[in-house]
């Protein structure tokens, strides 16, 4: 990860409109905010989508980063993106017919898609229900703290650490068995 | 309170541990194919945002220079409709003076009557009354007031 003050300079060269910073940023969080999609999608195809629209909003939005922690910025941005990805891929299913759509809400509990079958990790995460696999996901690739999760969902500090813990938890066990 | 904090740090142990299974089981990474590509986007992206900041700014200068200009006309109409006064009355003495032969007729018909009133007046024309002398005087006033007016 990239210094402070480093960050900070790429940052500034982004509000300035440079292209190499903006190149420099995508090589910084590419890999991060990929695995985060990724691990809330299950799907390539639509991870790499996600991705693309985090960084061309990236682009638009890089002026109203004030101050604070970048990392939980970029991370409230690219799971506006997912949840906005949820909420259009609903809407689909809604056009579809009512059969249809029910397959798909099985399909969703176990998000499938195009990931790779010996991913164990990838296929107990779907037994997860959605919020909670965000939030852990989350935590874990934008690395923020407690206080800071609590702050970007509004919620009391001990409600988000009680959802991580439980989330992880069950998890955990299935991983195990 | 202690009871609390020990639950929490307990949480907090059991979080650290279950989080080393996502990193004992790293995602996918991006392709370099899909990273080329967010770049080319980017820099389409910062493309089309200068062209718009500069057609914004041409669009800011077009409106800036229409003000001025519709301003700077209306300060020369105004000023010209103060001066319209002026330049109307010099139009019409103008028009007034455009015909020369009019202008000579006109002169000559004064001279005429002028004649003929000193003729009155001297008594070579005995067979004016005083009431043609007057009419003769009134014909000559009308006259010379339409040749003034135009």
């Amino acid at each position: 990860m990239a210094k402070n003050e480093e960050l900070s300079q790429i940052i500034a060269g982004c509000k300035a409109g440079k292209s190499e910073s903006f190149s420099q940023l995508l090589d910084l969080y590419a890999k991060r905010c990929y695995g985060y999609f990724y691990r809330l999608t299950g799907n390539r195809d639509v991870s790499d989508d996600l991705l693309s629209e985090l960084f061309v909003k990236l682009v638009k939005n890089i002026s109203s980063f004030k101050n604070g922690s970048f990392d939980s910025w970029i991370f409230r941005i690219a799971s506006n993106v997912f949840y906005d990805y949820l909420r259009t891929r609903q809407r689909q299913k809604k056009i579809l017919d009512v059969k249809r759509s029910l397959e798909e809400t099985k399909v969703s509990a176990d998000p499938g898609g195009n990931y790779d079958r010996d991913d164990e990790l990838q296929k107990q995460l779907g037994k997860l229900d959605e919020k909670t696999r965000e939030l852990i996901m989350l935590r874990f690739y934008s690395g923020a703290t407690f206080r800071e999760l609590a702050a970007m969902r509004n919620e009391p500090i001990g409600s988000i650490l009680s959802k991580v813990h439980r989330g992880l938890k069950k998890l955990k066990e299935l991983m195990e068995t | 309170m202690n009871t609390d904090n020990n639950e929490n740090l307990n949480e907090l142990f059991d979080i650290q541990e279950a989080e080393r299974i996502l990193r004992d089981n790293p995602a996918p990474e991006p392709g370099a194919e899909l990273i080329a590509n967010i770049k080319a986007a980017i820099d389409q992206s910062l493309d089309s945002r200068k062209t718009n900041t500069f057609r914004r700014t041409v669009y800011k200068v077009a409106a800036v220079a229409a003000i001025f200009f519709a301003t700077l006309l209306i300060n020369v109409k105004v000023l010209n409709e103060r001066k319209i006064v002026p330049d109307e009355v010099v139009s019409v003495a103008a028009a007034s003076w455009e015909s020369d032969e009019e202008v000579i007729l006109l002169a000559a018909e004064i001279e005429q009557f002028e004649a003929d009133l000193t003729a009155l007046q001297l008594g070579e024309n005995g067979d004016y009354e005083y009431q043609e002398i007057i009419e003769l005087e009134t014909e000559l006033i009308d006259i010379d007031n339409d040749f003034w007016k135009g």
